[in-house]
């Protein structure tokens, strides 16, 4: 399966032109400074917010073409989306919040399992570490059964031990998942271990000159998506 | 001490606080988060009854509640009954009075709600319906409950509205104020202190329990 998007929408100070594509079990990493528009993005894939022009579309499905006029909602769409700062549901367990959508609650043991959070089950998500809450939200994302998995800058506010140990986690089980995966970082240490494929997005354009100034991303800079 | 009327005063507090519940929480929630044409004028009807005199109120619901008003001549063509001077009038009535009163402390909470977990449960792929019972209404549990609080002191308490649109019919109509404005009309002041005592502490514990769940979900947020 293969997620195309392209898209164009208005934002406060300039306008979202992105075009890119990105496979299954391949992470494709959207990199940039905070405010360019990379969050707007992925919402906009995801369904949350609408663009003013363009297609997305995942498999043989169109969730969004505004030519046409399609829009599928975000709940049709079937998307795992870990949010930034990741909003737990506070008046359900771990395992309430992971079960919460899963169409299918065999799985479950084993995903808790896998993020190492299973003894953690019953306990209510306001008694959670960082990396706790963020293990149980793309748990959560992935009991979904999507066909997409979107992840919003998981990473950035856990300690270096819990972010370099799910940053392997999650690049060790990508082939696993067999879904296309889009994460969204600043972190260019982040970017150049996680990225199969990389977009760095500049003020709401695609712009690989900006990689100029990282050299451990060089290898990324004749890359077209 | 006339327990008739102080039951009926229950019962009529008991029903407005269920029926408001259910008809409140979804109206909040919509009008806080939906917008729509006309949006400001139905939350200005909805708050009317705050600022108007309650017998001011009660002379427009006699009149459409009346069997030559729109709502009193539905109700009597399709049930073979009158509205007015009934206890369904008198429910009807304090439904429109404590209204107002029941959606405040709804909407301040289901504004407070954290807008990420409704994205959040909608990307799960839940109904705007299933994101008002499993998300919305859980996390407002206290707000509700501070809710009903509020609507039963208010029911229990109305007099100006119950008493135009319901008059003073005996079991039916004649709440507990009603009667004990009564009793101090009809000089008997003992009557009117007896079921003043069960009403005075009644409500201070109910006010009691305001604070409680005020201050809940204070430390919570």
């Amino acid at each position: 399966m293969k997620l195309d998007v392209r898209i164009r929408k208005k934002l406060h100070e300039f306008d979202l032109k992105l075009t890119l594509s990105c496979r299954n079990s391949r992470i494709l990493v959207m990199v940039g400074p905070s405010g360019a528009g990379k969050t707007t993005a992925i919402r906009t894939i995801a369904g949350l917010e609408r663009p003013d022009e363009g297609v997305i579309t995942c498999g043989d499905d169109t969730w969004s073409d505004t030519r046409k006029k399609i829009y599928v909602s975000p709940r049709k769409r079937q998307v795992g989306y870990v949010f930034q700062e990741y909003p737990l549901f506070p008046h359900l367990t771990v395992y309430g919040n992971v079960a919460f959508a899963a169409p299918d609650r065999s799985g479950i043991p084993q995903l808790l399992e896998t993020f190492g959070i299973s003894h953690l089950k019953d306990r209510s998500t306001s008694k959670l570490s960082g990396g706790e809450r963020q293990r149980c939200a793309i748990c959560q994302a992935l009991a979904r059964k999507p066909r997409v998995l979107m992840l919003d800058e998981p990473f950035s506010s856990l300690d270096a031990v819990t972010r370099n140990h799910l940053r392997s986690l999650l690049k060790s089980i990508r082939s696993d998942l067999a879904i296309p995966i889009i994460h969204v970082t600043h972190d260019i240490e982040e970017a150049r271990f996680l990225a199969d494929d990389l977009v760095p997005v500049v003020r709401g354009r695609i712009d690989y000159s900006w990689l100029d100034s990282f050299p451990c991303l060089h290898r990324f800079r004749n890359q077209k998506n | 001490m006339d327990v008739l009327s102080l039951w009926l005063s229950v019962k009529l507090a008991i029903l407005s606080t269920i029926a408001l519940i259910i008809i409140g929480a979804p109206l909040a929630w919509i009008l806080v988060n939906v917008r729509f044409a006309g949006k400001s004028l139905i939350e200005a009807l909805i708050n009317l009854p705050m600022a108007l005199p309650p017998t001011v109120l009660g002379f427009y619901l006699l009149v459409v509640m009346g069997p030559k008003g729109g709502i009193g001549r539905c109700w009597e063509r399709a049930t073979g009954s009158p509205m007015v001077f009934t206890f369904t009038g008198i429910l009807f009535a304090s439904l429109i009075y404590s209204l107002p009163v029941a959606m405040q402390p709804m909407k301040t909470a289901f504004e407070k709600i954290d807008r990420r977990l409704v994205e959040c449960a909608c990307v799960l792929g839940l109904s705007p319906v299933q994101i008002f019972f499993r998300v919305v209404i859980p996390n407002s549990l206290r707000a509700l409950a501070a809710s009903a609080v509020l609507i039963f002191i208010h029911t229990m308490g109305g007099f100006g509205v119950i008493l135009m649109v319901g008059g003073s019919v005996p079991g039916r109509t004649k709440t507990a104020s009603i009667a004990i404005f009564e009793a101090v009309e009809s000089l008997d002041y003992r009557s009117a202190a007896m079921m003043c005592l069960v009403l005075a502490p009644l409500s201070f514990f109910f006010l009691m329990l305001i604070n409680r769940l005020s201050r809940s979900r204070s430390d919570e947020t």
